[in-house]
C-alpha cells in the first residue's frame, strides 16, 4: 500500500511526530506496519518540501519531532485525492457495474 | 542503574546500525522506542517484554538505516561509520572544490611556469606539455570554462536544497560536467597524439 498520501491525510489537522502517526493510523484504519518505515518516508516527504519539521516539546515534557504539512504537501494531498477517487470509480465500475450498483448485480 | 532513555540508548547502540544514522535521525527513532515502551508499560505489560515489543514493531533497523534518504550538507554523526558516510554525502561539494582549485591552478599559476620552461629551453616530460596545453586552452576559452564552473556550482547548491526538481538539475549537473570534461580531454588528447607522433618519427 502507498503510505504517502495516507500520511499526508494524518498530518492534514494538526502537526504530529513519528509515533502519534503511528498511533492515528491504527486507530482509524486499523493499519499495521513496520513502524519504523514511516521515518525514511517522513525524512523524504521533508526533503522534497511536502512536509516541514522542527522539533519541540510535547505535553509529556520531551523533545519530540513534529512534522506539518507545507503549501506544497497539501497541494500533493488534493492531488492524492482526486487519484484515489478516478481509481476507486474505475474499480468500482468495473466490479460493480456502476458507483451505485445494488447488491447481487453482477458486472456486465 | 541507567534509566530507560539511558538503557533504550544502549540497546540501540548495540543493535550496530546507529553509525548510519544522523543524531537527528537516532533521536526520532530512540523517542518512537521510548513512547512505544510507555505505552506498553502503562497498558501493563512488563518493561522487559515492552522494550522487546517496541523494538520488533519497529522493525528491521538495518533496513530503515538503509532508507534514509542521503543526509544534507551539515548533517551531524558521532561515530566513525557515520562519518564515512557524511564524508561521501559531501563527495560531490569536496570535487567540486577539487575542479576549482585544479581550475585556478591550470588558468593563473601554470602560464607563469609556461614562460620559464619556455626561456630554459630544457625539454620537458609529456606530462608537462599536456598540463601546459590544458592551461592554454582554458585562459583561451575562459568564458566557457567560467561559465561551466558556475552552473555546475549553483547545480549543485540545488541539489542539496530540499524540494528542488531533481530531475532537472541532474540533466544540468550531467550536461554542463561532459561539456567541461569533453573540453579538458579535446585539449588534452591533441597535444598527447601530436606528442607520440613525434616520437614515432624520431
Amino acid at each position: 500500500m502507498e503510505l504517502r498520501p495516507l500520511v499526508l491525510a494524518i498530518l492534514e489537522s494538526r502537526p504530529l511526530y513519528g509515533y502519534e502517526i503511528v498511533q492515528r493510523a491504527r486507530r482509524r484504519a486499523n493499519l499495521k506496519w513496520e513502524e519504523g518505515t514511516l521515518y525514511p518516508l517522513l525524512h523524504r516527504l521533508e526533503r522534497d518540501g511536502l512536509l516541514a519539521s522542527e522539533w519541540r516539546k510535547a505535553p509529556s515534557g520531551k523533545d519530540r519531532k513534529y512534522y506539518s504539512l507545507t503549501r506544497k504537501g497539501k497541494t500533493a494531498l488534493a492531488k492524492d485525492r482526486a487519484e484515489w477517487k478516478e481509481q476507486v470509480r474505475v474499480v468500482s465500475e468495473i466490479l460493480l457495474g456502476g458507483r451505485h450498483a445494488k447488491p447481487g448485480r453482477s458486472a456486465p | 542503574m541507567p534509566n530507560r532513555e539511558e538503557a533504550l540508548r544502549r540497546i540501540f547502540e548495540a543493535t550496530g546500525v546507529s553509525g548510519r544514522l544522523t543524531d537527528d535521525q537516532k533521536k526520532e527513532l530512540l523517542a518512537h522506542v521510548e513512547d512505544a515502551v510507555e505505552a506498553k508499560v502503562g497498558a501493563g505489560v512488563p518493561e522487559m517484554d515492552a522494550v522487546g515489543q517496541a523494538f520488533e514493531e519497529l522493525g528491521d533497523l538495518k533496513k530503515i538505516a538503509r532508507d534514509f534518504p542521503p543526509p544534507a550538507s551539515g548533517a551531524t554523526f558521532t561515530t566513525p561509520d557515520g562519518l564515512i558516510h557524511l564524508w561521501w554525502g559531501g563527495a560531490a561539494e569536496m570535487g567540486y572544490i577539487l575542479l576549482l582549485f585544479f581550475a585556478f591552478v591550470e588558468m593563473m599559476i601554470l602560464p607563469s611556469f609556461a614562460l620559464v620552461f619556455a626561456k630554459a629551453r630544457i625539454p620537458l616530460p609529456g606530462l608537462t606539455i599536456l598540463s601546459l596545453t590544458i592551461a592554454d586552452f582554458m585562459r583561451a576559452n575562459w568564458p566557457l570554462v567560467l561559465g561551466a564552473l558556475l552552473v555546475l556550482g549553483i547545480a549543485l547548491y540545488q541539489m542539496r536544497r530540499p524540494g528542488r526538481q531533481r530531475r532537472v538539475v541532474e540533466c544540468i549537473l550531467v550536461l554542463s560536467g561532459s561539456i567541461l570534461c569533453a573540453l579538458v580531454l579535446a585539449a588534452a588528447t591533441l597535444p598527447l597524439i601530436s606528442l607520440l607522433e613525434g616520437s614515432w618519427r624520431r
